[in-house]
Formats: C-alpha cells, sequence, structure tokens
C-alpha cells in the first residue's frame, strides 16, 4: 500500500513537473517567435519609412524641375477650372436608344413589355462613351 | 583483523575529510553570508538585459507637413574577423557590395579582433546587397540617421542633427528638446546565447518619441526663392545673398534662402560661413530702401502731402553738415511722390528734416529697428541705431536715407510688411505649431501683431507710392506681369577702412504684391555683386520671378489694376 501511494505520489510529482517544464519551454520559444515578429515588424516600418523618404526625394521639386528640363518637358501650372468635353448628344439615334434600354431582340421586347405592365420604366443602363 | 595502525589510519582520513568538509561550510557559510549579495548581483548581471529603447527624434514638417527633416534606422555592418574565413574572397564581395576599396576591408577583416565596423548607416541597396552575401561573421546593427529629402533647401533654418541624433544647428538645436523625446528601457531574462526572452520581462519603461515641428516654410516658394537665388549668384557672383517671403498678414516666413549655402545630409565638411543664416545674423546698412521708412512716418505725421514739392538741387546739395550730398541722377523740383518713385536722396532728406530727428527716431523704433524682431532662429541679431541725442550732425541727412542705422534682412521684411497689411507690425514666424507623431497639437505658436505702426489710411498712401517705383521709377525690373506689384530698390555702401566704399556695394530689393491686397512681401539682398551692383539691375529681377512663381503656385489670380505707363526706362533702375 505504501509502495502504490509511493508510486502515485512520485507520478503526480512528475506529471506536474513535466507540465510546467512543458509550460516554460513553450513560453520561451514563444518569447523567441514574439521577438523574431517584432524585429520583422520593425524592420518593415524602418524599410516602409524609408521608401517613403525615396519618394520624397524624388517628389522634391528640385529634382522634378531638374528631370523635367532636361527631358525638355514644360509645365504650366494647372488653373483652379478645369473643362471636360462632353459626347456630344448629335446623332444619337433611336436605335441606340432601344440598345441603351436593353430591349433588342425577342427576348428584349418581352422583358421590355413586362417591364411596362408593371409601370416600370426601361432598366437603367450604363451608357456607353461614343 | 584492523590493527592500530589501520584505526589511526582510519581516523586520520576521516579527520582529514571532516577538516575538508568543515573547511567547505566555511566557504559556504562566507559565500552564502558574506558574499551573497555581490554573487547574486553578478549572476542577475548574467541572467538579465537591460535593454535600451531609443525614442524616434521627432519629423521637421513645412507648412503642408511635406517632410523636411526625418530619421531613419539604418544598417550598420560590422565584423567578427575572427569567424571570418576565406577572407580575401569575402572582403572583394564586401567591398563590391558596401562601393568600398577592396583592400580596406581585407585590412579591416585581417585584425586580431572581435568587433570591427565595415561601414555605417549603409543605404538600403548596400545592406541589401551585404545581407544577400550570407557572409558568415558579418552582422548588422540598427543605426539611427537624420536624413534631408531635400538636400540644400532651408538648410540654414533647418539645421543638422549630429550622430548621436542630437541638434547641432538652427531649428535642430533650438527645438533640440521636442524633437530628441526620451529614452525608455526593457528588463528581461536572457539566455545562454544573451537572447532576451520576451516573456520574463519584469521591468518596462516605454521610450517617448520626439515631437514634430510645422513650419510656416512652403517648400515650393522655398524652392522657388532658392531656384532665382542661385541664378542671381551664378550671374552677379555676391560673396553672400539672401531671399526672404513673408506673409505680410501673418508675419509667416513662407521661403528663407541664402547663399552660400551646403547640403544638410554632408554638412560634416562645411564652413561656418556657409551655415550662417544671414537672413537673421547679418546687418548692414540698407540705403535706400530704407527710404520706405522716413516717407512713411513723414505722411503719418502729416508734415508732407503727396503733391508737396522739393527741390533736389540738380543732383548735388551741400547741406549744413558741411559735406555734399548728392543724386544718382539729377532732378529738379519732385513732389513727395516722385521723391520715393526716383529714389533722391536730396529729396528724403529734405522730407525727413520735416519731419525732425525725434520723430525720425520714434518711427525707426516703431518699425521694430535695434530691437529682435522675436524669431525662433539661432543667432538674430537687433541691428542699431543710435537715439536722437547721439546723432553727430550729419546724421540727420544720413539716416533717412539708410545710412548710419543697421538692419538685419529680416528686419526690412517685417518693415515692409507694416505697409502691405495695413499698418501692423507682426512678430514673424517660422514654426506653426509642434504635434505628436498622431497629428494632437501639443504647442501653438500663434500669429502676433506687435503694434500698430501706421493707419490703415497711411499704408494704402505708401502701397501706392511703391507701386509707382515699379511701374515708374527705380524699380521697374521688379514688374511681374499679370500683376501690380510694389516695391523700392537700394544699393547702399559698404564700409571699408572707415569711409563708404566705391566699389563694394550691397544691392537690395523689397517689396510686396499684389497691391491692392499683398498676400507676399520679398526681400532680395546680393552682398557685393558684380560686375552690376544697383538693387533696381541686380535685385528687382530676382524679385519679379520669385513673386511670379510664388503668386501663380498660391493660385492668385492675375489682376493688373494700373495700366503700364511706358516701357521700362534703363536709366531710371540705377538705384
Amino acid at each position: 500500500m505504501r509502495v502504490y501511494k509511493f508510486l502515485i505520489m512520485t507520478v503526480s510529482v512528475t506529471a506536474v513537473a513535466l507540465v510546467y517544464v512543458t509550460q516554460q519551454t513553450s513560453l520561451i520559444r514563444l518569447s523567441y517567435d514574439i521577438k523574431a515578429k517584432e524585429q520583422a515588424y520593425s524592420e518593415l516600418l524602418d524599410r516602409n519609412k524609408i521608401l517613403l523618404y525615396n519618394v520624397r526625394q524624388l517628389e522634391s521639386p528640385a529634382r522634378l524641375e531638374k528631370t523635367l528640363l532636361a527631358k525638355n518637358v514644360k509645365m504650366e501650372v494647372p488653373s483652379k477650372e478645369r473643362f471636360i468635353l462632353l459626347s456630344s448628344a448629335q446623332g444619337y439615334s433611336a436605335a441606340d436608344n432601344a440598345v441603351d434600354a436593353g430591349a433588342v431582340g425577342f427576348f428584349g421586347r418581352v422583358r421590355q413589355t413586362v417591364a411596362g405592365l408593371f409601370a416600370l420604366g426601361p432598366e437603367a443602363q450604363a451608357k456607353p462613351l461614343k | 583483523m584492523y590493527t592500530r595502525a589501520h584505526k589511526r589510519r582510519l581516523n586520520l582520513v576521516f579527520s582529514l575529510f571532516i577538516v575538508l568538509l568543515s573547511l567547505l561550510l566555511i566557504r559556504v557559510i562566507y559565500i552564502q553570508l558574506a558574499r551573497s549579495y555581490d554573487y547574486a548581483l553578478l549572476a542577475k548581471k548574467q541572467h538579465t538585459a537591460v535593454i535600451e529603447l531609443q525614442p524616434k527624434r521627432g519629423t521637421i514638417y513645412d507648412r503642408n507637413l511635406t517632410p523636411l527633416a526625418v530619421s531613419l534606422n539604418l544598417d550598420s555592418v560590422f565584423a567578427n574577423p575572427r569567424e571570418m574565413k576565406e577572407k580575401r574572397a569575402a572582403a572583394k564581395k564586401l567591398a563590391s557590395a558596401m562601393g568600398l576599396g577592396e583592400q580596406f576591408v581585407y585590412d579591416r577583416i585581417c585584425r586580431d579582433k572581435g568587433f570591427v565596423w565595415l561601414k555605417r548607416k549603409l543605404n538600403p541597396s548596400e545592406s541589401d546587397r551585404v545581407k544577400a552575401l550570407k557572409i558568415k561573421g558579418v552582422e548588422f546593427i540598427k543605426e539611427p540617421k537624420r536624413v534631408y529629402p531635400n538636400s540644400s533647401l532651408a538648410s540654414q533654418i533647418i539645421g543638422y542633427a549630429g550622430t548621436d541624433d542630437r541638434g547641432l544647428e538652427g531649428l535642430e538645436l533650438r527645438y533640440d528638446e521636442y524633437l530628441k523625446g526620451s529614452p525608455g528601457y526593457r528588463a528581461t531574462l536572457r539566455d545562454a546565447r544573451r537572447r532576451a526572452i520576451a516573456s520574463f520581462e519584469y521591468e518596462y519603461y516605454p521610450s517617448v518619441d520626439g515631437l514634430d515641428l510645422v513650419l510656416t516654410i512652403d517648400d515650393v516658394i522655398q524652392y522657388i526663392a532658392e531656384r532665382e537665388l542661385e541664378i542671381a549668384v551664378e550671374k552677379y557672383h555676391p560673396i553672400g545673398a539672401c531671399i526672404i517671403v513673408m506673409d505680410p498678414r501673418t508675419g509667416d516666413i513662407l521661403a528663407m534662402s541664402n547663399r552660400p549655402t551646403f547640403d544638410l545630409n554632408s554638412f560634416q565638411k562645411v564652413t561656418p560661413e556657409k551655415k550662417r543664416n544671414r537672413a537673421v545674423t547679418d546687418m548692414y546698412e540698407p540705403g535706400s530702401i530704407f527710404k520706405i521708412v522716413t516717407a512713411a512716418a513723414a505722411l503719418q505725421q502729416e508734415k508732407v502731402g503727396l503733391k508737396d514739392r522739393f527741390y533736389c538741387e540738380n543732383g548735388a546739395w551741400k547741406h549744413a553738415g558741411g559735406k555734399v550730398l548728392h543724386d544718382h541722377k539729377p532732378h529738379g523740383w519732385l513732389t513727395f511722390r516722385q521723391v520715393i518713385e526716383k529714389s533722391s536722396n536730396i529729396g528724403t532728406v529734405k522730407v525727413a528734416m520735416k519731419l525732425g530727428s525725434n520723430n525720425l527716431y520714434d518711427y525707426i523704433k516703431k518699425f521694430g529697428f535695434g530691437d529682435l524682431t522675436g524669431i525662433d532662429l539661432p543667432g538674430e541679431v537687433p541691428g542699431f541705431i543710435r537715439p536722437p541725442s547721439k546723432w553727430s550732425g550729419t546724421s540727420i541727412y544720413a539716416i533717412p536715407m539708410g545710412q548710419e542705422v543697421v538692419v538685419s534682412p529680416l528686419q526690412m521684411a517685417c518693415a515692409m510688411s507694416v505697409i502691405a497689411n495695413g499698418g501692423k507690425l507682426m512678430k514673424p514666424r517660422i514654426i506653426q505649431s509642434v504635434q505628436d507623431k498622431h497629428g494632437e497639437l501639443i504647442k501653438e505658436f500663434p500669429v502676433t501683431a506687435v503694434r500698430q505702426v501706421l493707419s490703415e489710411r497711411t499704408a494704402a498712401t505708401m502701397r501706392d507710392i511703391l507701386s509707382g517705383v515699379v511701374e515708374d521709377g527705380t524699380g521697374q525690373l521688379a514688374k511681374v506681369e499679370g500683376y501690380d506689384v510694389g516695391g523700392k530698390t537700394g544699393t547702399s555702401q559698404k564700409i571699408e577702412n572707415g569711409t563708404y566704399s566705391h566699389s563694394k556695394f550691397i544691392a537690395s530689393f523689397i517689396g510686396f504684391a499684389p497691391v491692392r491686397d499683398p498676400r507676399v512681401v520679398v526681400v532680395v539682398m546680393l552682398d557685393q555683386p558684380h560686375p552690376f551692383y544697383y538693387g533696381g539691375v541686380v535685385a528687382a529681377p530676382v524679385f519679379s520671378k520669385v513673386v511670379r512663381d510664388t503668386l501663380r503656385y498660391m493660385d492668385i489670380r492675375p489682376g493688373k489694376v494700373t495700366q503700364a505707363r511706358r516701357e521700362i526706362d534703363f536709366e531710371e533702375v540705377e538705384d
């Protein structure tokens, strides 16, 4: 009985000790992983900062003007207003409208009729830019 | 069985062991009680690591948050020569990757040491190349480096930080307390290979990164000023030059450029001469540009009217001081407006005599001369003006036209701002704010009006007169197509061996634009230009180009009110 108790005790203590040691080693392994990740993160931040610095250097007015002058590119300061020419509405035929409304072909006309029953307009379609 | 001899021997051995054990016990007790503290300390030292956490130095931004000075963590590469093999081949590869001499690298890695620097603060591409070599015994360490993306842009303002990341010049020095941050530390256990174990960290005191400075400088306007100054320096070879661009409404310095200049990224080899911010540290006799003070004071005191006429003695006047005062060109009767437009010395002195020496002195002081402007830049000088009680008999003939008074270019910019902004003397501002990494405002530097010097009406009249200087007078080369500008030329003689030199001059132009609602005041000063030396010839065209590009950049629409009265009169601009 005594031996039995002794064995149980020994096994229990050993098990507890093993669990403890495993936890500690896992903890240390995780620490190394964390450190490696922290280092990688820090490296990436540093690299990012260096790249941003390079961008700033490349965008600096002195460099830009030097490059543009070397390539003989003459630039103007843009004004506040910008004019965008829209496509002309002239020559936009009824056929084009039908195409836009998706009413082409048998199924297209059926779809248009069904839509009309429910007092719906033609389906909205993005108009292709001419 | 056991003889007495055996027993004696056994007792001897036993006693020996007892003695040894006793000695051991005494030693253990000694270690445990007397030396325990020292050994515990030694063990702690071996098991723990205290890692210093370096703060990141704050960034210096321009007014649009474009970085002007940033700190980067760069790789420095070192070698442990004792671990390295095939040194000749390694030296060849390393030298090629880092752009160093092969023999230099070879000599270093052949030293009988455990640590030798190969190259510090490598650029990223060099660092990548060395890492790719994977040479045993070659290691990296991160070191901070202060870098300046625009090289020499605003170099005298920004200043620089040394290898230890501490400010040494300019704003880097003046605001080092804000920029440097404070270091922290992390105390943790370490393993047999001296690696820190993060999970056994027992003390952590985080570092506080430095704060960021936001300047009033605009990097594009600064570039425009630098570019035009460089062109002028190449053309007229002055020994020094500067341009200040100021917003007269707020006192904000938009650009401050100096020549000679230097590259902030390689400041170590630069002479002190190039590091000087001449716009605030240099004093000079302003010459004719100072006539704006005399004229404004006389108008404000209602001692003169625009149509009052002054006889300018046909260019030479022997005054009561006993000396002969000259104009650069003979004039007869001139109105007050014409006196300023033509920059007549004789006329200006006669205006000053109507004003009186005390009044003149009061206004010189009110305009801020003889006092520090209070700008947040190191090395500012107050200039010098004697009180009337110490004036000589000829002072009233000299001071009104900018002699016997010494000023800094910045003081002149502030004085012109008084006229440009409706009469208020503004404290010049170079820093807008201090903020943290997240953009939170920590400290604001407010716009400060020092005093009202002139009435709105006087200021407006002066602006009108000064636009006439550019349209019809000595400043015609300062004209800017599409905009009304006003200003004043100046050509002052330098003092050489106690007398005014006839070969060394300071050419300057000070002006503002647009006339109706001035948005910029620009001072251009060139010290000893040659072969030409008139402010109207040398400095005015620089002003014109700086203002043209600055106004376009600021999106200020062209709008000319005054019509061009005539073509540029090249004889007129010589002053």
